[in-house]
C-alpha cells in the first residue's frame, strides 16, 4: 500500500494505492473517490451493540469499511468531514484517538473504543478509540495538527485533542467557569507523564460557538428571521 | 454538467440549461443531484469547498456525490449505491455515488459540505421545527 496526502494542509485529500488484494480500513464516509475494482466491506468495532451504544452515547460513525482492491489494484480517495490536516503516523504499538481524528489504517492495526464520560456532561466527554498494531494510522484534526511532546503535566481544553501515546495517563476535568453562554462546562484533558500528543489548531466547538447567533430563528408570530440574541 | 452548488459564473456566450435527474433518482438520500449543462464557447467558473482535483477518466470511476464539481459530456454515469442493497448503503454511510464510464475530465471537490455540515449540527442545539 502507497498512499500520498494532496492538497496542503488546510484541505488535503489521503490518496491511498492498493496493489492486488491489499486493503485499508477507514471511517464509514470517508471514501471520495476511487478508481478501479474494489470490494467494500462494512463491519462494526466490538459487534453490533457495541457500536450502537456508541452511536448513541457519543454521536460516533457506526461502522468501519474496508476497501480490498481486486487483481489489477485500486486508487481510492479518503477524506475526513472536517478542515484539517491529515497526519501519517508508522504505528508500532499502540495509539489513543479523540473521536473523529481517525481516518484510516493499513492492513495490520485494530481499532476498538471506549467512553470516558464525565457524569452528566456525556456528550462533552471523550470517546476514545485504541489503535493496536503495526502499519500505518491516518488521523486527522481541525485546523492543523501539532505534536507536543510532554514530560510532566500537560492540559488542553477537549474539543483540542486529536491523538496520545498510551504512556500518557489522562484525567478529565469540568473547568468551574462557563465556556459560553451554549454551552455547559469546558471539559479539560489532564495529561501526566512522558509522551507525545498532537493538538489541533481549531476547535468545532468554537466553530459552534460562532454560528450559532447567525442560526435563523423561528419568530413567535409568523415565519423565520435571520440572526438575533435568541 | 456541472453540479448545482458549483457553478459560479459564466461568459456571456456560455448557454446554460438546468438538467434534473427526475425524482426517482435525484432527490433519494438528500445528495441533490441537479446539474447545470454548461455550452458554448467562454469560460466557466465552478467553485469547491477544499481542493479542486481533476480527473482523467478512461475507464471507470466512482465519485461520493458530494464530491462532485463537474464533468465533460460524453462521459456515461450512472447513480448507484456502494454495496447494493439499501441496507449495505446505509451501513457503509456513503449514500450515493456516481458511477463514470468512457472517456473524458471529472471535476472533484476535496471535500463534502453536506458532512461538515453533520459535524456541525449535533454540536449546535436544538431548532423549533
Amino acid at each position: 500500500m502507497r498512499h500520498a496526502i494532496l492538497g496542503g494542509a488546510s484541505f488535503p485529500v489521503l490518496e491511498v494505492a492498493l496493489g492486488a488484494g491489499e486493503s485499508v480500513v477507514s471511517e464509514a464516509g470517508a471514501m471520495a473517490w476511487m478508481e478501479g475494482e474494489v470490494a467494500i466491506e462494512t463491519s462494526t468495532r466490538g459487534g453490533v451493540f457495541a457500536a450502537l451504544k456508541r452511536a448513541a452515547l457519543a454521536g460516533e460513525t457506526l461502522f468501519q469499511n474496508t476497501y480490498r482492491a481486486g487483481p489489477a489494484g485500486a486508487r481510492v480517495a479518503l477524506v475526513p468531514g472536517q478542515a484539517g490536516e491529515i497526519v501519517a503516523h508508522s504505528l508500532e504499538g499502540e495509539l489513543l484517538l479523540q473521536r473523529g481524528a481517525f481516518l484510516a489504517a493499513s492492513e495490520g492495526i485494530e481499532c476498538s473504543s471506549r467512553i470516558e464520560g464525565l457524569k452528566g456532561i456525556l456528550a462533552q466527554g471523550l470517546f476514545v478509540l485504541r489503535a493496536v498494531g503495526s502499519g500505518t494510522l491516518f488521523f486527522s484534526g481541525y485546523g492543523s495538527v501539532e505534536p507536543v511532546d510532554v514530560d510532566g503535566d500537560y492540559t488542553i481544553d477537549n474539543g483540542y485533542v486529536v491523538a496520545w501515546e498510551p504512556g500518557l495517563a489522562y484525567r478529565l476535568t469540568a473547568a468551574r467557569r462557563v465556556r459560553s453562554f451554549l454551552f455547559s462546562d469546558q471539559v479539560l484533558v489532564g495529561f501526566s507523564g512522558r509522551g507525545r500528543v498532537w493538538v489541533a489548531s481549531r476547535s468545532p466547538h468554537s466553530l459552534a460557538d460562532w454560528v450559532y447567533p447567525y442560526r435563523r430563528v423561528r419568530s413567535k408570530k409568523a415565519g423565520l428571521q435571520v440572526g438575533g440574541d435568541d | 454538467m456541472c453540479a448545482g452548488g458549483s457553478f459560479l459564473g459564466a461568459d456571456r456566450e456560455v448557454a446554460l440549461e438546468a438538467r434534473f435527474q427526475g425524482l426517482a433518482k435525484g432527490v433519494l438520500g438528500g445528495e441533490g443531484l441537479a446539474f447545470l449543462r454548461a455550452s458554448g464557447t467562454g469560460d466557466l467558473v465552478v467553485s469547491a469547498f477544499g481542493m479542486l482535483t481533476e480527473m482523467e477518466v478512461d475507464g471507470e470511476l466512482v465519485v461520493d456525490t458530494g464530491h462532485l464539481v463537474a464533468f465533460t459530456e460524453g462521459l456515461d454515469y450512472s447513480i448507484d449505491r456502494l454495496g447494493g442493497g439499501w441496507i449495505a448503503t446505509w451501513l457503509t454511510g456513503e449514500g450515493f455515488v456516481l458511477r463514470f464510464s468512457g472517456r473524458g475530465r471529472v471535476l472533484l471537490q476535496s471535500h463534502d459540505l453536506g458532512r461538515f455540515g453533520r459535524i456541525l449540527g449535533p454540536l449546535l442545539p436544538e431548532r423549533d421545527a
